[in-house]
C-alpha cells in the first residue's frame, strides 16, 4: 500500500513539469510565411529552430520578416509566435540566392487578398500594390453601402409593419386592390466581394530549387527555402450514390476504380487536383511542427484545390460510348409524408424557389454488370488530363465462394491424411509371421 | 558447390517436401490465410452492396471522409499481406522445428551416415521451406485469381509485386527459423524459443510506439529514458525480425516507390544470407548426434 | 580398407578414445568389440565424419576421410545400434529416398530386390511408424546395402531380434562377404562375432588392447590347451608319469578326472592314452577345451594390459 503511495506520488511530481510551468517564450527573429497551396495561402512561420520551409514554385509565395516571441507548445508538438506580445517587422532589402549566386534583391510591397466570389468560396487573389488599395477601399465601400442598405430595410421594415396593421384593420377593402397589399422588404444581401487590408511583405515567386533568402545585413534572418512543384495534376472526382448523397466518396487518383453494385445512379462533381510530396506539402502548411509530415518523405499525396463545372462527361461500357451527361444542378426533394425519403432532381430555381442546390455535378447511370468508365472533356471537347476512371459492377456471388474456398485446402489435405493413415502397418507379431505370409503369398 | 552436394540438396528437399505435402499442418496454414482473406473480401463486398459503391483509394490520397475501407491501390493487397502474413508464420515455425526434430528423433545421425554434410543439410532444409511457401502461395494465387474474376476486384502490378515480396520474405522466415532450430536439440525447446521471438517481434514496436506519443517537451523524465531504450530496441528489432521485412516491402509497394522496394528486397537477401551461414556454423559446432 | 593412426576422441570430462590404430584389411569381417562405454560408438561415428577427432587421422579405401568425405561416404552402408526411422514413410518411400540420395541406378529394381531379400517386399507399402523392431532392423540393413557399398559398417546390427532374425542377419553378412565386401561388426553377441569374424580388435578404456585373427588372440590369453580325460582307475603311477612328461605343463585332479595343461604346439591326447593304459587305466573320456571368445574378451578387458598385442593377417 505504501509503495502504491509512493509510485502515485512519483508519477504526480514528473508530471508537474508539464502542467506546472507556462511555456518559455524566447525572443527572436522569425520568418512569418504566407504560403500559396495551389488554391489558398497558408499562414505558418519560420522560427530559428525551422531554418528550412518549403513552397511551391512558379506562385507568389509572401514572406514577412518579423521579430516575435516563440514558444513550444507540448499539446501540438510546435512552435508558436506571439504575435500579440511582440510584432515588430523587419525592413530591409532580401537577398535570393542560389549556391553562390544572387539571384535577385526584393523589396517589401504592398499587397492583398481579394474574394471576387466571397471569402468561404475560396479562389483569393494575390492583389499588389494599387490594385492592393483599390480592392481593400472597394470592400470597404460595399460594406459601408450594405450597412446604408440595412438602415434602409430596417426603416422599411417599420414601414411595412405599419401598413400591415392597417392591412388587418380591414382586409376586404383591398380586394381588387392586391397590389397594395403590403410587401415584407427584401433582407439586404450581405456584399460577396471581400479583401484584406492592405498589408506590406516580400513577395517572391521561385522556379523548383534549392534557395537561400536573407535580410541583408541580418543574418538571423537567414533561411533556406525549397520551392517544390507538384508531381502531377489531374481531376478527382466527389461521387456520390444515390443512396447515400450525402456521403461522397473521393476518388483523386487515376489509378482508382470505382466499385459499384448492381443498378446505381452516381453523381460526380470534378475537383482540380494535383498530386505533391506529403512531407513538403504539410510543411507548406505547418512547418514549426515534429508531427506535420513525419515519415511521408517518399509519400505523395494528392490535395484537392477546387471544383471545377462545365464540360461534358462521357461514360462508356465495355469501350463503347454509351451516354453522355453535362453539368447540372441537382436537389434533393424529400418526399411527402411520415416515412423517410427523397428523390435527387434536377434543381429549377423557378420551382425551388428561395432553397439552394443541393449539389452540382454530373448525373452516371449504371446498368448493372459490366466494365463501365468515364471522362471529362471540356468545353472544347477536348479530353481533361487525368480524368478518366474505371467503374466495376462487383457480383454478390463472391461472399458464397469467400466461404466456400477456405474449406477446399482442408478437403485437399483431409484426403492426402486418410490415404496416408491408410498405410499404417498392422501389428505384426515376429518376423517369423512374415516368413509366412510369403508363403502364403 | 560440388555436385555430391547437390544431390544430396535435391534428395533432401525432395523428401521434405513429400512429408510436408503429406501433413495436414500445410493445408491448415493455407485454409487460415484464405479465411482472413475471406473475411475481409466478404466484409468489401458486404459493404459495397450496403453503401452502393465505393472507391478503393490509393493510399497516395489524403481522404477526407472517414473510409472503412483499406488505404491500398488494390482491394486485393491487403488481404494478400495478411495472407502472407499468415503464410509465412506458418514457415517460420516450420523451419523453427526442422533441425530440431531430426536431432530429436535421431534420422539427422542416420542421414549423415550418407553423402550428406551440414552446408548440404542445412541448405535442403531452407530449399524445402521455400518451396513449401510456393505452394502455399500457389494456393493463394489460385484463390485471389478466382475470387478476383468472381467479384471483380481488379488484380493489379501491386498483386504481383507482393508475390514476389512474399518469396523474399519467405526466405528471411525461413533462415530466421532455422536459426533457432539449429540452437536446439528437442522440439519443445525449439517451439518455446519460437514463441518467445515472435511475441518480442510484436510487442516491441507496440511498446515503442506506445511510448513515443507521450508527451516529453519539458519533461525529461522516465519516459525521456523510455523513449531512447525502445527505439534503441525497436531499431534492432526492425534488423532482426524478419516480419519488419515484409512492412518494409509493402509499405514500398503501397507507397509505388521501385527504388524503396528494390532496397527492401536487397536487404531480405542479406538478411537471408546472414541468418543461413550462422544456422550451418551453429548446427556444425551442435553436431549431429541426439 | 580402414586405417586409424593415432585417433583421438576427448570430451570435455573423459577420454573416449585414446592414440587408436585401427586396421581393417579389404574383404575381411572384422569384429569390434569392447564393454559399455569402451569408445566403440564414438570411433564409429569418427570412422564416418559424425564426430570430428581431437588427435590422429582417419583413411578409408586408402584416402583421407576429410579431404574425400563424399566419395568415402558414398561407398559406406551403415546399420546403427538404434534405428531411427521417418516414421510416416513407407519402407519403399524410405529406401526410394536413399536410393537417390545415394544416386543409385536401376534404383527400383535394387529396392524390390532387397525388399525380397529381407522378406519385407509384402509389407513394402506400410508405414514404417508400424513396424516392429525386427523389420525395422532389415529396413536398415536394405538400406545399408541399396547403393552397393564396399564397406559396411554394423553396429549391434543383431541387438534385440529373436534367434530367426538374428540368423537372417547372420547369412546377410557372410553372403556380402562371399561378395567381396568388407564388413566392420560390432556386437555383444560374441557367439556371432566367433561365427562370422575372421579378426577382432578389443576396445577398453578408449584403447585397442587386442588386435589380430581371433585363433591368434585367444591364443595369447590362453597359450596352452586344455585336456579333460575321465580315467577309470586312476592310479599314482598314472599322474606321476604324466606329470613328468615334458608336454605336460599343469595338472589338476578332480575325482576321476584328470585336466592337464598341455603344448598348445602337438596333438598330445594319443600319448595321454597310452600313458593311461599303459598303467593300467582306462580312458572312458577325453575332451580338449578351448578359451571362447566370450571368455577371451572378459579376461582381457578385465586385465590391466596396457600393451597392444597385435598379430599380422599372414
Amino acid at each position: 500500500m505504501r509503495k502504491t503511495a509512493y509510485l502515485l506520488i512519483a508519477l504526480m511530481l514528473l508530471s508537474v513539469g508539464v502542467f506546472a510551468a507556462a511555456p518559455e517564450k524566447v525572443e527572436q527573429a522569425v520568418v512569418n510565411l504566407i504560403l500559396f497551396d495551389g488554391s489558398l495561402w497558408k499562414n505558418t512561420i519560420s522560427p530559428q529552430e525551422y531554418k528550412t520551409f518549403y513552397m511551391m514554385a512558379n506562385a507568389d509565395n509572401i514572406l514577412v520578416p518579423t521579430n516575435t516571441k516563440v514558444y513550444f507548445w507540448p499539446i501540438t508538438q510546435e512552435y508558436m509566435a506571439d504575435f500579440y506580445d511582440l510584432n515588430e517587422e523587419i525592413e530591409g532589402t532580401m537577398v535570393v540566392s542560389r549556391g553562390n549566386r544572387v539571384i535577385a534583391r526584393i523589396e517589401k510591397e504592398e499587397y492583398a487578398f481579394a474574394y471576387p466570389n466571397g471569402y468561404y468560396t475560396g479562389s483569393p487573389q494575390l492583389v499588389r500594390g494599387e490594385e492592393a488599395h483599390k480592392a481593400s477601399a472597394k470592400y470597404k465601400d460595399e460594406v459601408n453601402a450594405y450597412y446604408q442598405r440595412v438602415m434602409e430595410y430596417q426603416q422599411a421594415l417599420i414601414d411595412y409593419q405599419v401598413a400591415l396593421e392597417k392591412f388587418w384593420e380591414n382586409p376586404e377593402a383591398y380586394r381588387g386592390r392586391e397590389s397594395e397589399i403590403p410587401k415584407e422588404p427584401k433582407i439586404p444581401e450581405y456584399p460577396t466581394y471581400y479583401a484584406t487590408e492592405v498589408q506590406r511583405g516580400y513577395i517572391v515567386n521561385l522556379e523548383p530549387g534549392t534557395y537561400t533568402i536573407e535580410i541583408e545585413g541580418m543574418p538571423e534572418t537567414k533561411r533556406t527555402a525549397i520551392a517544390f512543384t507538384p508531381r502531377r495534376q489531374g481531376v478527382g472526382y466527389d461521387i456520390r450514390p444515390e443512396q447515400q448523397w450525402t456521403v461522397p466518396r473521393p476518388s483523386n487518383d487515376r489509378s482508382e476504380t470505382v466499385y459499384v453494385y448492381g443498378k446505381q445512379t452516381i453523381y460526380v462533381t470534378p475537383y482540380k487536383g494535383i498530386e505533391v510530396n506529403h512531407f513538403m506539402y504539410e510543411k507548406l502548411k505547418k512547418l514549426p511542427s515534429e508531427l506535420s509530415g513525419r515519415g511521408g518523405e517518399l509519400v505523395y499525396k494528392w490535395m484537392a484545390l477546387e471544383y471545377l463545372n462545365g464540360g461534358t462527361l462521357e461514360v462508356y461500357k465495355d469501350g463503347e460510348l454509351i451516354s453522355t451527361s453535362d453539368f447540372k444542378q441537382w436537389y434533393v426533394d424529400q418526399t411527402a409524408g411520415a416515412a423517410l425519403g427523397y428523390n435527387i432532381i434536377e434543381f429549377d430555381p423557378k420551382v425551388q424557389g428561395e432553397r439552394p442546390p443541393s449539389f452540382e455535378g454530373f448525373r452516371v447511370q449504371l446498368e448493372g454488370s459490366g466494365r463501365y468508365s468515364f471522362r471529362l472533356v471540356d468545353k472544347d471537347g477536348n479530353v481533361v488530363q487525368e480524368s478518366e476512371r474505371l467503374i466495376r459492377s462487383i457480383d454478390s456471388r463472391s461472399r458464397f465462394f469467400a466461404v466456400i474456398l477456405p474449406i477446399v485446402p482442408i478437403l485437399i489435405g483431409g484426403l492426402i491424411w486418410v490415404w496416408r493413415a491408410s498405410l499404417s502397418a498392422t501389428d505384426t507379431g515376429t518376423d517369423k509371421t512374415s516368413k509366412l505370409e510369403v508363403a502364403k503369398s | 558447390m560440388n555436385r555430391f552436394r547437390a544431390v544430396a540438396i535435391r534428395a533432401i528437399a525432395g523428401r521434405e517436401l513429400r512429408s510436408t505435402l503429406f501433413n495436414m499442418g500445410i493445408y491448415v496454414a493455407i485454409a487460415l490465410g484464405l479465411i482472413v482473406a475471406s473475411f475481409m473480401i466478404y466484409t468489401y463486398v458486404t459493404g459495397i452492396m450496403e453503401y452502393g459503391m465505393a472507391v478503393m483509394p490509393s493510399s497516395k490520397t489524403e481522404t477526407r471522409y472517414y473510409s472503412e475501407l483499406p488505404q491500398s491501390p488494390e482491394p486485393m493487397l491487403v488481404p494478400l499481406q495478411w495472407t502472407v502474413y499468415i503464410g509465412a508464420i506458418y514457415i517460420t515455425l516450420s523451419a523453427s522445428l526442422s533441425i530440431s526434430r531430426e536431432r530429436d528423433q535421431g534420422t539427422l545421425e542416420v542421414l549423415f551416415y550418407g553423402p550428406v554434410d551440414s552446408l548440404s543439410f542445412v541448405i535442403a532444409k531452407f530449399v524445402e521451406q521455400l518451396l513449401s511457401f510456393g505452394v502455399v502461395l500457389l494456393f493463394y494465387i489460385a484463390y485471389f485469381v478466382v475470387m478476383s474474376a468472381i467479384s471483380k476486384f481488379a488484380l493489379g502490378v501491386g498483386f504481383l509485386k507482393m508475390i514476389i515480396l512474399s518469396l523474399f520474405l519467405a526466405g528471411c522466415m525461413a533462415s530466421f527459423g532455422m536459426f533457432l532450430s539449429s540452437m536446439t536439440r528437442k522440439v519443445k525447446t525449439s517451439v518455446i524459443l519460437f514463441l518467445v521471438f515472435v511475441i518480442t517481434f510484436l510487442a516491441v514496436p507496440m511498446i515503442h510506439q506506445f511510448v513515443m506519443v507521450q508527451y516529453t517537451s519539458t519533461m525529461k523524465g522516465a519516459v525521456s529514458v523510455a523513449r531512447h531504450v525502445t527505439s534503441t530496441l525497436n531499431f534492432l528489432v526492425s534488423w532482426i525480425s524478419p516480419f519488419a521485412y515484409l512492412g518494409r516491402g509493402t509499405t514500398a509497394i503501397i507507397l509505388g516507390s521501385t527504388s524503396e522496394l528494390i532496397k527492401s528486397l536487397f536487404f531480405s537477401l542479406i538478411y537471408t544470407v546472414v541468418f543461413l551461414t550462422a544456422s550451418i556454423v551453429i548446427f556444425n559446432r551442435k553436431g549431429v548426434r541426439r | 580398407m580402414i586405417k586409424t593412426h593415432n585417433l583421438t576422441k576427448e570430451f570435455t570430462t573423459t577420454v573416449a578414445v585414446k592414440d587408436l590404430e585401427l586396421n581393417v584389411d579389404n574383404g575381411e569381417i572384422y569384429g569390434f568389440l569392447g564393454p559399455n562405454g569402451a569408445g566403440k560408438t564414438t570411433t564409429i561415428m569418427m570412422l564416418l565424419g559424425l564426430e570430428k577427432p581431437t588427435a590422429g587421422s582417419i583413411e578409408v579405401f586408402g584416402k583421407p576421410l576429410d579431404k574425400n568425405y563424399f566419395e568415402i561416404k558414398r561407398k559406406v552402408g551403415v546399420v546403427s545400434e538404434n534405428q531411427y526411422f521417418y516414421g510416416e514413410m513407407t519402407a519403399w518411400e524410405y529406401l526410394n529416398f536413399f536410393g537417390r540420395l545415394y544416386e543409385v541406378d536401376e534404383r527400383e529394381k535394387k529396392i524390390k530386390a532387397l525388399l525380397e531379400r529381407v522378406k519385407l517386399y509384402h509389407r513394402r507399402n506400410e508405414m514404417l511408424l508400424g513396424y516392429s523392431h525386427g523389420m525395422k532392423q532389415k529396413i536398415a540393413i536394405a538400406r545399408a546395402l541399396l547403393h552397393d557399398p564396399d564397406l559396411l559398417i554394423l553396429d549391434e546390427p543383431q541387438n534385440g531380434l529373436d534367434p530367426y532374425g538374428i540368423r537372417d542377419i547372420r547369412d546377410i553378412i557372410g553372403e556380402e562377404n562371399a561378395k567381396g565386401r568388407t564388413v566392420l561388426i560390432s556386437s555383444h553377441i560374441l557367439s556371432e562375432i566367433e561365427q562370422l569374424c575372421t579378426r577382432v580388435g578389443i576396445l577398453s578404456k578408449g584403447r585397442l588392447v587386442a588386435e589380430g585373427p581371433l585363433d591368434i588372440v585367444k591364443t595369447k590369453v590362453q597359450p596352452d590347451t586344455t585336456l579333460i580325460v575321465e580315467i577309470e582307475n586312476l592310479t599314482d603311477a598314472i599322474k606321476d608319469k604324466l606329470a613328468s612328461e615334458p608336454y605336460v605343463k599343469k595338472m589338476q585332479v578332480e575325482e576321476n578326472k584328470l585336466i592337464l595343461s598341455v603344448d598348445r604346439e602337438g596333438d598330445y591326447r594319443a600319448q595321454v592314452a597310452r600313458i593311461i593304459n599303459e598303467n593300467s587305466g582306462l580312458v572312458v573320456g577325453m575332451q580338449t577345451k578351448t578359451y571362447s571368445l566370450e571368455e577371451a574378451f572378459i579376461k582381457i578387458t578385465e586385465s590391466s594390459l596396457e600393451s597392444l598385442i597385435k598379430e599380422g593377417t599372414a
